[in-house]
């Protein structure tokens, strides 16, 4: 899903090389409403205008960012051109000022706002009407399932002095809309707060590189938005335990993948605040399962190979979990890797890659590949499952929802043919599925200690938290909250789960998330995701060992011994730094 | 240089200083070059000197504190299949792509420098391979050979040569990018691709600059279109062709955005190459020093064809 | 040995016509000279001859072959550049060679006419240098060795001196055509330099504006010149053109002399002289005036040998005179040359 998505090739040249298949995908096919009002009668929402709804006219494949809609290419140029510089030139940025920075925060402020209780009576006339989301979603009132557009601060505090900045640096969103909703919600809070606030959206594989350059240069952005693999930088930037540990007692208890993405217990440095997840459900092909005997997908890996296996003799149509070094092959490995009881570490970040429940894995992909999958999926980059499961070309695949999502602007009976399964069980029960992505705000140690600037940084993150029905419902329902507390319309019985307000049919179709939480993993589970699970992920170790297995040519002994030996390199070097726990 | 010396003219030297500082050629060539020489060593050399520093240290993206780390990181990277098929690779592509780039570029720069009508057409179009960022381009290969939707599948099926009873049959799709041989050749043929251009314009220069003379001389000794190819031609053009080759090959031992586009290494790690494994180790794996290393592995190697190169240019140059 | 036969040759580039129809036969043996100002179409003659250019009309011979739409390399011809076109990159035996491998000729025979053409023009100890190590004289000669190495039937050269410094020139001239001499080879040289033109060709042909204005021996065509261009073109000053009753009365400077160094005898035709300027060359003197009754711009020229010691003075008005036997008459439209006129 990362990148190398979607271009015009995609879009609307791809009917044209399909072999007299009449399926017709076209930019224009999106251009019916798909929003529907929200359901309920009592709500208070706005009916979401035509013009408004026409924005998401595109095929809005993820990934696509939202500079792609403008230069369908350059995007990507932008990115490769920058990480060529990087490689080229390692510090180049060393010596020049990096280019999106802003002017050297102003001198430090008196003190750090003094948080006042976060207490009702505190609350601001606007705040009270939402009093209630920010309670335990054990309160007795109803809940208002519209559009939710009222300003909920965290807690209460001053405007801050004259001349405060913040600069936030995120990527562009797979869901246009959240790009459009989150700069007028950061500039509202930049208003109400006084404080000069900038959102600058870059491509999501531009953010390492950049935020590598701007800690090498020394200034850069406030809060830097990171999806996967964040703690590399845990040197560079600021801890925000006191972030973390506000926002717990403020919101509750946190989704533990979010946690495991945002501390490190190694130097016991929270080096992020987490404030989402995305899951990765299964989405399967309704009426191919049906066909071969299993018409709510597959539960189980016994299941897929078995189904998968009957649908490609039967139809032709392959599976479509990814063997490339890419994000969603790294994920869909991962997940299976669990399912089978096994792990890259454990919890004490020991590296056990190397057991029975690994290896078994191992000949499970070797089994699917061979006989449920084509050569194909050696080649995918991320938006390739997206685009074989639009096309009806495949099975079954484990993305985000916005593959569906896509699908939905795109050909309504299509996606109405789309079934979402939770992770699948391996063989002894074990059910898991790391997310999709995280977002991750960290702030660069570059932003001075005790300023004006870092005080806002951090009541931003939290307001943001506070306001995160607002994120979701922006997001199309992508982005999960990482304060369950925060978003009660999403888990609540006839909340947007069960009734999905951007049209789903069946409306119940998202219910499967439900249980996200419960299954839900991250990069490093058991252990923290910590820099030597990072480098594994960005090395694409682990789809390399499932992948030369898939072809024959090596064992699954044999792969995972390769495997090991260079994860067990990664984990000691890092070790080496202090930054990994454990001992082998 | 005589113009340095008026200065000197035994008491006239203090009115003639600054007419003579605006005369000296010595003076003015350091004045006029000093820009050159602060923007090579801001943007060449401090970068590279970095690269070397980063190589033996252990830093990382989230810390440039320097700590002396030997070669351990060089000893670290060889350990790794990946970067030794990335060196393979990377040495394997540049030379292939070279061999037909050159072999391209000599039959373009021919047909081109001819006269003919609508010449600068020609050349416009034969440019924009080269004119095209080349992540641009990449995308562009990226469509072309996808494994679903290649158009070069959909005309090799219309052909019958691909499908169930055909010659690269049973499979429907070629897969380009799924197959070890394949997407090696899918590379060097988007190398090639990319580098051509750039290499038939070097070489029709080259053509151009040849006197006419000359190549009516040999028509008249008899010479036919092969032996003045060989025998004329090219011996006459191999100097700059040598430049060409020098170029290309340093293109495509550092160009990231062909191979991180359509492969990012794959199918497994087969078609990995330095610069691609080394933003993926150093920038997106977080092991800044590693990937520094992999970096500038070559460098060696490559300082030492540039310096082969042009002194073997230099000891062939004519008239 | 060979002749050549030019028959009606036109060749526009564009809309110009850089030969207009010329008509040219070249005997075997012959050394014949292309003469003309530069532009005159005498180089695209030669290249067009070479098979470098292909004629728009008109057909070419070699040996009575038709050889009008044949490559260079079908017709047997060698050719001299003027900046000689040596291949840079090869040494003077390679350069030599070429044409003998081009050509097919079996490799036994290599070495043997190599040296022989090097032998003929001096060049032996030459042969393993390059072209950039060898003086300008020297590489005039190993072009020509090149040229003659395979025995062409036709040379063709294009003003292969004009590169030589002045001195080099005289020799070279002299060395070319002894050389010619010797190896009987049909050739044709071009040339803008009416000197090199007298004192080499068997045969001159003079070409202005893509025409052949005249072809005939030095002598003939300096003294008896077909048209106001060759008589003009020819000589050094060339000849003195004054309007007089209708047509053009000319005669040339050395025979324009003051009435008191005429012979006595000659039946002779005297003009007042106006002189307004007098130049000595050393040999020569050359007084520029005006004849009485010719208008202002037309200005004559006499050319006084340093024998004729007799003075004449700026300003002076003086009594000049031409020997009736060296008068010519042109028409004055056409330029050609007319019967004589009475005076």
């Amino acid at each position: 899903m990362l990148d190398m998505e979607s271009d015009p090739a995609s879009d609307g040249a791809l009917p044209a090389i399909r072999l007299g298949d009449p399926m017709p995908i076209s930019p224009e096919g999106g251009g019916r409403i798909l929003h529907q009002p929200p359901l309920h009668e009592s709500s208070s929402a706005k009916v979401i205008s035509p013009a408004k709804a026409g924005v998401i006219r595109h095929i809005q494949m993820e990934g696509e960012s939202k500079m792609s809609k403008h230069l369908p290419h350059n995007w990507k140029g932008w990115r490769i051109v920058l990480g060529f510089l990087l490689i080229g030139a390692l510090v180049l940025v060393a010596c020049t000022p990096a280019a999106t920075e802003e002017p050297p925060a102003p001198p430090p402020a008196e003190t750090e706002q003094a948080p006042p209780p976060a207490t009702e009576e505190a609350m601001t006339e606007e705040a009270m009407t939402e009093e209630a989301a920010t309670e335990e979603a054990t309160t007795a009132e109803p809940i208002d399932l519209g559009e939710p557009i009222e300003f909920k601060p965290a807690e209460e505090r001053d405007p801050f002095p004259d001349g405060t900045k913040l600069h936030i640096l995120q990527w562009s969103h797979f869901v246009p809309r959240y790009d459009e909703w989150f700069d007028a919600y950061a500039q509202e809070w930049g208003d109400r707060y006084n404080v000069e606030v900038t959102v600058d959206h870059v491509n999501i594989a531009e953010l390492p590189a950049t935020l590598s350059a701007a800690i090498d240069a020394g200034e850069g952005p406030s809060l830097v938005e990171l999806n996967i693999g964040v703690s590399s930088f845990v040197e560079g930037v600021h801890d925000l335990a006191d972030v973390n540990m506000k926002a717990q007692e403020l919101f509750g208890p946190q989704t533990e993948t979010c946690t495991s993405n945002s501390y490190l217990p190694a130097n016991d440095k929270w080096y992020g605040y987490c404030h989402a997840w995305v899951p990765d459900p299964g989405d399967y092909d309704i009426k191919l399962w049906t066909d071969a005997g299993y018409p709510n997908g597959p539960s189980t890996y016994a299941e897929l190979l078995d189904g998968g296996a009957k649908i490609y003799q039967e139809s032709g149509v392959p599976m479509g979990l990814g063997l490339s070094p890419e994000i969603d092959s790294n994920m869909a490995m991962r997940a299976i890797i669990w399912s089978f009881g096994g792990s890259v570490q454990d919890a004490n970040e020991n590296v056990v890659i190397n057991s029975p429940e690994v290896i078994e894995a191992v000949q499970y992909v070797t089994d699917l590949y061979q006989q449920t999958m084509t050569e194909e999926v050696f080649a995918w980059n991320a938006a390739s499952n997206n685009q074989g499961l639009i096309a009806e070309e495949l099975s079954y695949i484990l993305n985000s929802i916005s593959a569906y999502r896509s699908l939905q602007k795109i050909d309504e009976a299509a996606a109405d043919n789309i079934g979402l399964t939770p992770a699948l069980k391996g063989p002894r029960g074990d059910q898991h599925a790391s997310a999709h992505v995280w977002n991750v705000y960290v702030m660069p140690n570059y932003v001075e200690e005790g300023s004006d600037e870092m005080s806002a940084g951090k009541a931003f993150m939290l307001d943001l938290t506070a306001n995160y029905d607002q994120a979701v419902y922006n997001s199309e329902i992508y982005n999960f909250p990482a304060f369950k507390s925060t978003v009660p319309q999403l888990y609540a019985d006839g909340g947007w789960l069960d009734v999905d307000p951007f049209g789903s049919n069946p409306a119940d179709k998202l219910k499967v998330l439900l249980s996200a939480e419960d299954w839900v993993t991250y990069l490093g589970y058991p252990g923290p995701s910590n820099p030597a699970v990072a480098e594994v992920y960005a090395t694409n170790i682990i789809p390399t060992m499932m992948g030369r297995a898939a072809l024959g040519e090596v064992t699954p002994e044999e792969a995972v011994a390769e495997a090991e030996a260079q994860i067990k390199e990664i984990f000691a070097k890092w070790r080496e730094r202090g930054l990994v726990g454990g001992s082998d | 240089m005589s113009d340095s010396t008026i200065g000197t003219i035994p008491g006239q030297e203090k009115p003639r200083r600054l007419l003579s500082l605006a005369d000296s050629e010595r003076f003015l060539g350091s004045a006029f070059l000093l820009p050159a020489v602060i923007y090579i060593i801001a943007l060449v050399g401090v970068p590279f000197v970095a690269a070397i520093g980063f190589s033996v240290s252990d830093v990382t993206v989230g810390s440039t504190a320097f700590d002396f780390r030997g070669f351990q990181n060089f000893e670290a990277i060889l350990k790794t299949p990946q970067f030794l098929r990335a060196l393979s690779n990377s040495i394997l592509f540049a030379v292939v792509t070279q061999v037909f780039v050159i072999i391209g570029a000599n039959l373009i720069a021919q047909v081109l420098a001819m006269d003919f009508r609508g010449k600068w057409i020609a050349r416009f179009f034969i440019m924009m391979p080269w004119a095209t960022p080349v992540a641009l381009g990449a995308i562009a290969w990226l469509w072309l050979l996808d494994s679903k939707f290649s158009p070069f599948d959909w005309v090799l099926q219309r052909m019958h040569l691909l499908g169930p009873h055909t010659l690269f049959g049973p499979r429907l799709h070629m897969v380009f990018l799924g197959r070890e041989q394949l997407a090696m050749a899918s590379i060097i043929v988007v190398n090639v691709w990319r580098l051509t251009p750039l290499a038939s314009v070097i070489l029709m220069a080259g053509l151009t600059s040849i006197s006419h003379d000359i190549l009516d001389q040999a028509n008249v000794d008899g010479s036919g279109f092969w032996r003045t190819l060989f025998e004329i031609k090219l011996p006459l053009i191999m100097p700059i062709m040598s430049i060409a080759l020098l170029f290309g090959m340093i293109f495509t031992l550092s160009d990231m955005a062909i191979v991180y586009v359509l492969t990012r290494g794959g199918p497994v790690y087969y078609t990995q190459v330095l610069p691609v494994w080394a933003y993926m180790k150093g920038i997106e794996g977080g092991a800044l020093g590693e990937g520094a290393a992999v970096a500038i592995f070559l460098f060696p190697v490559l300082l030492a064809v540039v310096i082969f190169v042009l002194r073997a240019s230099r000891r062939m140059e004519v008239t | 040995m060979a002749t050549v036969d030019i028959n009606n040759v036109t060749k526009h580039f564009d809309d110009v016509r850089a030969i207009d129809g010329v008509t040219l036969s070249v005997q075997e043996g012959e050394f014949l000279v292309l003469l003309g100002p530069s532009g005159c179409g005498k180089t695209t003659l030669m290249r067009t001859i070479a098979g470098l250019e292909h004629p728009t009309s008109g057909e070419i011979l070699i040996d009575g072959r038709n050889v009008t739409g044949l490559p260079p390399r079908a017709r047997d011809v060698a050719m001299v550049f003027q900046s000689y076109a040596l291949y840079p990159h090869k040494t003077v035996f390679n350069n030599i060679v070429f044409p003998l491998k081009a050509q097919g000729i079996p490799k036994e025979e290599w070495d043997t006419r190599v040296r022989e053409a090097a032998q003929v023009l001096g060049l032996e100890k030459l042969l393993d240098r390059r072209p950039r190590q060898l003086s300008g004289g020297e590489r005039q000669r190993v072009a020509l060795a090149r040229a003659m190495v395979r025995d062409p039937k036709v040379m063709l050269l294009d003003e292969p001196l004009s590169n030589l410094d002045a001195k080099l020139r005289a020799s070279a001239r002299d060395e070319l055509q002894t050389f010619q001499r010797r190896l009987g080879t049909t050739t044709i040289f071009v040339t803008h330099d009416q000197v090199e033109a007298m004192g080499m060709g068997d045969r001159i042909a003079v070409m202005s504006g893509g025409k052949l204005r005249q072809l005939g021996t030095p002598h003939e065509v300096y003294t008896e010149s077909a048209d106001t261009f060759v008589a003009t073109f020819l000589g050094s000053p060339g000849m003195n053109l004054i309007p007089r009753n209708g047509y053009l009365l000319g005669f040339r400077p050395e025979n324009f002399l003051p009435r008191e160094a005429m012979p006595s005898q000659s039946q002779i035709e005297t003009f007042r002289f106006d002189v307004k300027r007098v130049e000595y060359l050393g040999a020569d003197r050359l007084i520029y005036g005006i004849v009485d009754h010719a208008p202002d711009d037309v200005i004559s020229i006499a050319r006084l040998p340093s024998a004729v010691t007799f003075p004449i003075e700026v300003h002076e008005n003086h009594e000049f005179a031409v020997a009736h036997e060296h008068l010519r008459y042109f028409d004055a439209d056409t330029g050609l040359r007319i019967s004589p006129q009475p005076l």
